[in-house]
């Protein structure tokens, strides 16, 4: 423990000299960038993350420090369970420090538009609203919902998907965000084409005679859609697309301060010994460009290490898990766009019943699935896990805060 | 645990000497927010003036001024109004006076006017002496390339 010193006074005059402990305060207050920079300062700030005594307190301002996503902010949990001939779906609002209170949403989710196998888009409601849509490719509607006031609204299709029966239509959402500037809300997404086969011609009872084959495009494209226009827009932009891991289950799209982040990964090459690259891609809402940050090194050795991207408190966080030791490490990114601005913060022993984050709520609560397909509660600032009697498998969370803006009210 | 301030004991005045010999009167209530004058309270209960022999009394002014009126409201605009120096002797009242809320909130404001700057400015600031070797702190300009990247000139 330090000792604070008492400012030593000449004659009625006072030292500016500011104690360490007092110095810690200040600093760790500052952005991982501006702490980086400092340590050019002078050889005992350089140390800074070497000290334990500084670590302490700036792990305790990240895990404390309210990022205004949080602010009166519950969890929507979606939960999909198997039943016999079905998938049931449901949505819990979760709220409470540990995530103790459960209610069942009594809400009309939008199964009628969207199909059973309804996915949220992103890791926040924005101002109250949520996006909806199916995971099932083919079920291409997306819908914009407020659970609060059961408004919902149904993004209408976009032109490109009525070119031409002759070609099957492949939508996949990379994002919903604000756009500040313009005070809109918008969708994200990228359009694939797969050729109609045979069978679908005749089942759909199409003629395929006088069709210009050679003129009909299956280039993928991206497109926009605003809400305050209504409308989707083509983007003229090439972005690496998102990499959707085995089964739908765990789709990383995240949505915070005016940007849509995915995760995707370019693809294996044949040969062995080129590996593939993970990367961040940070999409700008209101600029419409974007941004890839690749991840560090041992993030993702084959069978050694596993990691997951979540949204810790304001800060875009990376969390691995390294088998063998059955340790978490959980690295914060200093600046998009920077490699080495991933910063090792948290190292977390033996937490071996856990298989992988959901997400992040506030004090630095992560919900984790276990091996046995349970959700359990780590509370970064104790290390200690709490049992939330919630099966986990196939569950979605999301940072929720109530409102009753009017989606329609938006629209002109 | 909630203090019930009985009409007698807020009414109960008490004498702080600043370092320069400036006298302030201030209720009981008051007072207590200064968790060290409490500990002196606590030791002492017939004492009528505590010295504060760290803290000038221009800066005493101000952190009995903030006692009485911090809120959210007057939290954000109050450290507008003073320059750097004045902010880190205010911190250092505060920290030796130990009022946690006033602490925090200075801490804060010297954080966000140091957050863009240069390793220059900041050691100007804290009177720091840059013992880095010229080799040192190339290196570490180099690693930190990107860190540098954006910064408010000087």
């Amino acid at each position: 423990m330090m000792e604070k010193s008492v400012t030593p006074t000449i004659m009625g005059k006072v030292s500016k000299h500011i104690p360490d402990d007092v110095l810690f305060s200040i600093l760790s207050k500052l952005s991982l960038k501006s702490l980086k920079r400092f340590e050019s300062v002078c050889k005992s700030w350089s140390l800074l993350f070497e000290n334990p005594y500084f670590m302490r307190i700036y792990q305790d301002h990240i895990i404390h420090r309210n990022h205004s996503d949080h602010d009166d902010a519950s969890i929507i949990l979606r939960r999909i369970v198997q039943a016999p001939r079905e998938l049931l779906i449901s949505l819990y609002l979760v709220y409470g420090n540990n995530f103790e209170n459960k209610v069942k949403l009594d809400t009309s989710l939008p199964s009628q538009e969207l199909g059973q196998k309804i996915i949220i888009v992103g890791s926040v409601s924005i101002n109250g609203i949520l996006c909806l849509t199916s995971m099932v490719v083919e079920d291409r509607k997306v819908v914009l919902w407020n659970p609060a006031t059961d408004e919902l609204k149904v993004i209408p299709p976009s032109p490109v998907e009525s070119v031409t029966p002759f070609r099957v239509f492949l939508p996949q959402i990379h994002g919903f965000g604000y756009d500040g500037v313009r005070d809109d809300y918008k969708v994200l997404r990228y359009v694939q084409f797969g050729q109609i086969s045979v069978l679908d011609t005749l089942a759909r009872g199409l003629s395929d005679e006088h069709v210009a084959w050679n003129e009909i495009s299956y280039e993928p494209l991206w497109e926009i859609y605003s809400l305050r226009s209504n409308l989707w827009r083509k983007l003229d932009i090439k972005m690496p697309t998102l990499m959707v891991s085995f089964a739908d289950v765990e789709i990383v799209r995240f949505y915070m301060d005016g940007m849509c982040h995915w995760w995707t990964q370019t693809s294996w090459s044949d040969d062995i010994d080129e590996a593939s690259e993970s990367y961040l891609v940070s999409f700008d809402v209101s600029n419409e460009v974007f941004f890839t940050t690749p991840m560090p090194d041992d993030s993702f050795d084959l069978g050694l290490v596993e990691s997951h991207l979540v949204m810790l408190n304001g800060y875009i966080a990376l969390i691995s898990y390294y088998g063998e030791t059955a340790t978490f490490y959980i690295s914060i990114l200093g600046e998009i766009g920077v490699k080495e601005s991933w910063t090792k913060l948290f190292i977390v022993g033996s937490l071996s019943t856990v298989e992988r984050p959901i997400g992040a709520g506030k004090k630095g609560n992560i919900l984790f699935l276990t091996k046995d397909d349970e959700l359990v509660c780590f509370d970064l600032g104790t290390q200690k896990i709490v049992e939330l009697g919630f099966e986990g498998d196939m569950c979605q969370m999301v940072i929720y805060k109530e409102s009753l803006l009017s989606i329609r009210g938006i629209e002109n | 645990m909630a203090e019930e301030k009985s009409q007698a004991s807020s009414s109960k005045m008490l004498t702080l000497k600043a370092s320069d010999g400036v006298l302030f009167e201030v209720e009981l209530n008051i007072a207590k927010e200064m968790k060290t004058v409490q500990a002196y309270i606590d030791d002492c209960e017939d004492i009528e003036t505590i010295p504060i022999p760290n803290v000038l009394g221009k800066h005493l002014a101000i952190v009995i001024e903030y006692i009485k009126k911090t809120n959210e409201e007057y939290d954000a605009e109050f450290e507008k109004q003073w320059n750097m120096d004045d902010l880190q002797l205010l911190l250092l009242a505060a920290n030796y006076l130990n009022i946690s809320g006033l602490q925090e909130c200075l801490c804060k404001a010297i954080a966000k006017r140091i957050e863009n700057k240069s390793p220059e400015y900041v050691r100007k600031v804290f009177n720091i002496e840059n013992d880095h070797s010229p080799e040192e702190e190339a290196k570490l300009r180099k690693e930190y390339k990107w860190a540098f990247e954006g910064v408010d000139k000087d």
